[in-house]
């Protein structure tokens, strides 16, 4: 998931198209799990197999292609908001998580568009304040410690 | 010591699962409050959200931190041993970028 402050992760144009990537990647595989045990569950038995096959084949890469959507358009939007705003905060991506949400809502009209804004929003803003969270946690176990400094005298001032 | 993949899925999940516990309680109590307690009552369909979207979300969550790897290790193909027959030869591409390297570590 993407998280602000993170330097592990490719310079923000690029970071787009690799979050396309991961994204549809986790959505199919996902899917092609899912899809295949909702197949193999709801076909009659002897045909299972098949069932499961049919079912992952035809949702699989559409769950990814959705995942992707997401992503891209979440990668997109948070790019945008680090060059506007000039600073990276988890502020980013709560937004961009809102417009996503809205954006890919937008034909179903502004009352329908504004509700899915809210709900990327809200789920944004969960995974950050999770995030902080965890990473206040566990900050404690490996804090820095400040070396010794050797007892040199300050340099005399001018 | 980088983790392995099976060490990466269960941070994943269970960063997923805490994430999927809370959206299941927010969307949950506001679907709650919207359209009433359903036909199990109030804490058993709050329940069922919650555990529905913590599995789901723990799901995809082990998935996507599984196949994010952070840096690709390129196959050395040199040091491979068919590289002394004939058919399989080293790509160029490999060459040049061993080329680069050991003039980069000059």
């Amino acid at each position: 998931m993407p998280r602000s402050s993170d330097h592990s992760r490719d310079p923000c144009p690029y970071v787009i198209f690799s979050d396309i990537g991961v994204s549809f990647a986790m959505g199919a595989i996902g899917g092609g799990v899912w899809y295949g045990i909702k197949g193999a569950k709801n076909s009659p038995r002897g045909e299972r197999f098949p069932g499961a096959l049919v079912s992952l084949k035809a949702r699989a890469p559409v769950l990814g292609g959705n995942f992707a959507v997401w992503g891209g358009l979440f990668s997109t939007f948070d790019c945008a908001m680090k060059g506007i705003r000039q600073k990276e905060d988890p502020w980013n991506s709560i937004a961009s998580g809102f417009l996503t949400g809205g954006c890919l809502a937008a034909r179903g009209g502004p009352k329908v568009a504004l509700t899915s804004a809210a709900i990327g929003g809200v789920f944004l803003a969960v995974i950050e304040g999770l995030g902080i969270v965890i990473s206040r946690a566990f900050a404690d176990q490996n804090r820095p410690m400040m070396p010794q400094l050797p007892d040199i005298a300050p340099p005399a001032s001018h | 010591m980088e983790p392995t993949k099976f060490e990466r899925a269960k941070v994943g999940a269970m960063m997923g699962g805490a994430v999927g516990l809370c959206i299941g309680l927010v969307f949950g109590g506001i679907s709650a409050m919207r359209n009433g307690p359903g036909s199990r009552g109030y804490v058993n369909n709050l329940a069922q959200t919650m555990l529905s979207s913590t599995a789901t979300f723990a799901f995809f969550m082990a998935i996507g931190s599984v196949i994010r790897s952070e840096e690709a290790k390129a196959i050395d193909y040199s040091s491979l041993e068919f590289n002394n027959s004939k058919r399989f030869k080293t790509p160029p591409v490999i060459i040049l970028q061993q080329q680069r390297d050991s003039d980069s570590r000059r």
